[in-house]
């Protein structure tokens, strides 16, 4: 049985349709990740989980009882914002016992979970503090805490780390998903950062406009992209408009044309497709994608196809990486981006330099061209 | 001509209790694009008020274009501000926002709809001019308040987070426009932000600032590269920081000792270093430094390693892998050392793509980590919070 389940839930406000027919299973003790652009629907689909909102249609289950229609305080779904949201007139240990005490618990079990909770997300002695008077990292720390003593057992988070510093954020997530992990927590983590939503979750769900684009693991997803919109959500990509010229069915290998500016050069292009990938025949028209991170820069490619010549445009800097904007005799601009580490450091390209740039033929993705009003969302094609 | 300079500028509030600024000496020079980082209450906000004129040193001087900020009169210090919340009129459109500031200072209409308009242009929303702040996007708002800051025609630009609203995916691509914008205008600008991947990506420099002092200022790659603090290194990147004491101490190498009793590094120091022998010490790694070598030689998927000609010499420790995170491009590796340290590592998930969780690997740390004393405080050092 799922812990968290929506069922052909519609949402509509303003006129808008927010969530159409929306359905989603979560797991008992998944760290769950929803990514997506802003006003996709995450928030959405948390608020409908917390009963902040109630749906126009559909049913929503937690460890499959019907609270569709239940208060958020019958659910007890502890929640982390954004900006902590946290009582600015309340001190530390009110702020984290408050959902206990809004319910009359014991007043001498409260202190000892509050106690156990605070320890356990490493706030030691601050109860008297008033949130002002933390900095923004134990101002979230605050939050945790206080959302861990709801007792459903449910935690979400909505961008809970965007308002941090990097060091900070990097070290809140692995620290996050441990102690989901060792409490066994089902978390549902919103966030518009897919880097966060792989570093943390089980599983993931890209959301576009109030749907599901694609819902899987972080290996899933970010190897066999469901469509050209989650591809080019998770990675910087590359595309190439092509026309298959060849299917080699036995090895599943692609051998594609791509017409150059003057619609009269062609250029060779050869893919082998993923497994689980779309099938094409001859004489399709098909999108290839490369990510910014599949192309190589001067590596010895014996073979003559899967390689553009370019002149490097700009360089970006990015500490372990270093990302690179090539343009092509015909104004075709490319996005490359390098890992580099302390072997990799000094192998740099310079501003102006005439390079090579290649693919690994396993690299390429392989989509049926969209039409041209989905097309022209990217630059260059 | 507007080259800044601060020269032992210092800024104190209530009665001197509370130092925001701390004789901080720095010179930015004309055209310059430069990002001022540090923990909140570091005293960046203080000194950006400061270069603008809208507090007043307690000591120093501050020179805009070489001449006294104190002798010039507020319309020659005129500075372009862009915040994050952009504070865009609701009830004006798009060309009335830009347009507003000109008209306060009394131009002709002639004069106003020429710089309103170019400025619109600059930004690409001269199609949008007649629009209203609440049909735009995000990404849109952000460049009405760029075109505003522009239209003020000043040379100095003071930009607080001002992609703070964005997506990350759009940011990414919208930090560049940023940049080129900056740079075809000849702007100084300085930029205050969060997110140090953005200062590395389109700042000349960095100036990073911590209890009102200037801790470091330099290239992003000097940064990066050559912190001079645990603090900075600990600030960009992700470093993992090992402690031990050393020994044998020469000109430009040692030995350092990973805790008492176990494993010894070799490792180089730079000329005119000085670290002292049978000291404890910190040395740090960047993750992405961090190399795993499988110790079962089991068949492995051909390597598509780039193969450099001299390879620099390892010390190695024997590890366990405790956590493998698929980041899509990277594969983040969280491991226990055999001495009971935590370390981190980061590869391009294009190799090593048969270390799982649980295999025992040996973890190469390379000879020329960075190398600090012991400080006085290792926490408050590391410390990110």
């Amino acid at each position: 049985m799922p812990r968290i389940a929506l069922e052909n839930v519609t949402v509509t406000r303003g006129g808008k349709r927010i969530l159409h027919g929306f359905s989603l299973e979560i797991r008992d003790g998944e760290y769950f990740a929803l990514v997506g652009e802003t006003g996709a629907g995450k928030t959405t689909i948390l608020n409908l989980i917390n009963g902040l909102l109630a749906p126009d249609e559909g049913r929503i289950t937690i460890a499959g009882r019907d609270v569709t229609r239940s208060p958020a305080e019958a659910r007890d779904v502890g929640m982390v914002f954004e900006n902590y949201a946290l009582f600015p007139h309340y001190n530390v240990y009110k702020n984290v016992a408050y959902s206990h005490r809004v319910r009359d618990r014991d007043v001498t079990e409260t202190r000892k979970a509050a106690r156990e909770i605070l320890s356990l997300v490493l706030i030691p002695n601050r109860d008297g503090a008033l949130p002002k008077e933390l900095s923004g990292g134990m101002q979230q720390r605050v939050a945790l805490a206080r959302a861990l003593m709801c007792e459903s057992g449910i935690l979400l988070f909505d961008d809970p780390f965007s308002a941090l510093d990097a060091g900070l954020r990097m070290s809140l997530r692995i620290e996050l998903k441990n102690l989901a992990r060792e409490l066994g927590t089902t978390v549902v983590h919103c966030t518009n950062d897919v880097e966060e939503a792989m570093m943390v979750c089980d599983r993931l769900a890209v959301i576009r406009d109030g749907r599901i684009a694609q819902l899987g693991t972080s290996d899933e997803v970010y190897y066999r992209p469901s469509d050209l919109y989650v591809a080019s959500f998770i990675s910087d990509v590359n595309l190439f408009k092509c026309s298959v010229t060849r299917v080699d069915e036995e090895q599943g290998l692609y051998i594609l044309t791509h017409k150059r500016g003057n619609e009269e050069e062609t250029r060779e292009f050869r893919v082998i497709a993923q497994e689980g990938a779309p099938v094409f025949n001859e004489g399709n028209d098909v999108l290839l994608c490369v990510r910014a991170e599949h192309f190589y820069i001067n590596h010895g490619f014996r073979k003559k196809p899967n390689r553009v010549h370019g002149v490097i445009d700009e360089i970006s800097f990015l500490g372990h990486l270093i990302r690179y904007e090539v343009k092509d005799e015909y104004g075709k601009r490319y996005r490359i981006q390098r890992f580099v580490n302390a072997k990799t450091r000094y192998l740099r390209f310079q501003k102006g330099e005439t390079v090579t740039l290649g693919f690994h033929y396993k690299l390429g993705l392989l989509f049926a061209c969209p039409r041209e009003e989905e097309l022209a969302r990217f630059e260059n094609v | 001509m507007p080259k800044i300079e601060l020269l032992h500028v210092s800024k104190t509030f209530d009665e001197g209790k509370v130092v925001a600024n701390d004789d901080v000496t720095l010179s930015i020079e004309d055209g310059a694009f430069v990002f001022l980082l540090g923990p909140s209450g570091c005293g960046k906000t203080t000194l950006l008020k400061l270069i603008s004129g809208l507090e007043t040193p307690t000591s120093g001087t501050i020179l805009v274009g070489g001449i006294d900020l104190s002798k010039l009169n507020p319309e020659e210090r005129s500075i372009g501000f862009v915040f994050q919340h952009f504070e865009i009129f609701p009830a004006m459109t798009v060309f009335e926002n830009v347009a507003y500031g000109l008209v306060v200072r009394g131009y002709d209409d002639e004069t106003i709809e020429k710089i309103a308009e170019e400025a619109l242009r600059l930004v690409s929303l001269e199609g949008r001019m007649l629009a209203y702040p609440k049909e735009l996007s995000t990404p849109e708002l952000q460049k009405v308040g760029l075109a505003r800051a522009i239209a003020t025609r000043s040379k100095i630009l003071f930009l607080d987070e001002p992609l703070g609203k964005l997506d990350p995916k759009i940011r990414k691509v919208f930090r560049h426009e940023l940049r080129r914008l900056i740079k075809s205008l000849g702007l100084t600008a300085i930029q205050v932000t969060h997110d140090q991947e953005e200062a590395m990506a389109i700042g000349d420099q960095i100036i990073v600032m911590r209890q009102g002092k200037i801790l470091q200022h330099g290239k992003p790659e000097d940064l990066y590269y050559r912190p001079g603090s645990i603090f900075v290194a600990n600030f960009f990147g992700e470093t993992n920081f090992l402690e031990g004491f050393v020994s044998g101490v020469g000109p430009d190498s040692c030995v350092f000792h990973l805790h008492l009793g176990g494993p010894k590094f070799e490792i180089k120091l730079q000329h005119g270093h000085q670290l002292k022998n049978h000291v404890q010490a910190i040395i740090g790694y960047r993750i992405e430094d961090v190399e795993l070598i499988q110790t079962k030689q089991e068949e492995r998927e051909p390597g598509e390693e780039l193969d450099l000609e001299e390879k620099p010499r390892l010390n190695t420790v024997k590890g366990r892998v405790r956590e493998a995170i698929f980041i899509g491009p990277m594969k983040r590796f969280i491991i226990d050392l055999e001495n009971g340290d935590e370390i981190q590592a980061k590869h391009s998930s294009k190799f090593l793509i048969d270390i799982r969780e649980g295999d025992e690997i040996l973890v190469g740390f390379h000879e020329n980590p960075m190398v600090f004393e012991y400080p006085k405080d290792i926490r408050a050092e590391l410390s990110k919070a």
